[in-house]
């Protein structure tokens, strides 16, 4: 294949990699795309958020209110950060492998997180509902500002040139 | 004397509220559990019969995936909140 004489498909030449031999998967691209819209929309209302539990938090707590909305915030970032880092990893992959994968992230977040929390439940330097609610609120809207993303970025129903 | 017992059974709950949370967390994590398996076997089947549309079938899969794996989390922090001692 001669790259000199062959004419790009829209597809290629809208790729980030042009250097790379191999071609572009569009489908990869599409996946990535949102997911890194999904990022920026969602990271700034996510860290607001954390910002007013902790504030709310030691309002009405004190330090182990503070320290309680913090962890809150950091599993619940750490929890959906895993799902946008699974979408760009899998980006390029079959269903059937994005199934596999979808399946074990959730599987394996759930029991890490379940692990987390047992061990944080144990600390007294901890509030727990200060910690339950900054992370409640804090997944919450960052999952509803995903929807907002998804809802903003075109998504082409068939990809040219695939 | 009512008091008495009451006071006794909200130990006995209190010692036994972990496990119990953590049965119910268990179960509330199957549902989103199936939900995630049939939004991927309807993805799987939707590129079978389409596969120009795989692009598009996995975002809205994705964004599905995050909404159904809130009630999970919504879950965790249930289990966190009543695991109290």
């Amino acid at each position: 294949m001669s790259e000199a004489t062959d004419t790009p498909t829209p597809a290629e030449s809208t790729g980030s990699a042009g250097e790379h031999a191999e071609p572009v998967n569009p489908h990869a691209e599409i996946v990535r795309k949102l997911a890194a819209a999904m990022l920026r929309t969602a990271v700034w209302p996510g860290v607001a958020t954390v910002a007013i539990g902790a504030i709310v938090a030691t309002v009405l707590v004190g330090v182990p209110g503070l320290i309680g909305a913090l962890v809150g915030g950091v599993v619940a970032f750490a929890s959906s950060l895993l799902t946008i880092w699974l979408m760009r990893f899998t980006g390029g992959m079959s269903p059937h492998f994005v199934m596999v994968a979808a399946l074990g992230g959730y599987i394996g977040k759930m029991i890490v997180l379940l692990v987390v929390m047992t061990l944080l439940g144990g600390i007294d330097m901890i509030h727990r509902e200060s910690l339950a609610f900054t992370m409640l609120a804090t997944v919450m809207v960052w999952a509803g500002a995903e929807v907002v993303a998804f809802k903003r970025t075109k998504i082409p129903t068939v990809v040219p040139g695939n | 004397m009512s008091n008495i017992v009451l006071a006794q059974a909200a130990e006995a709950a209190g010692s036994i509220n972990p496990g119990l949370a953590a049965i119910g967390y268990g179960l509330g994590a199957v549902g989103p559990g199936i939900g995630v398996g049939l939004i991927w076997a309807a993805v799987i089947n939707g590129t079978a019969r389409q596969p120009e549309a795989q692009g598009q079938l996995q975002g809205i899969a994705w964004i599905s995936f995050v909404l159904v794996e809130v009630l999970a989390l919504i879950g965790l922090v249930v289990y966190f909140i009543a695991s109290a001692a």
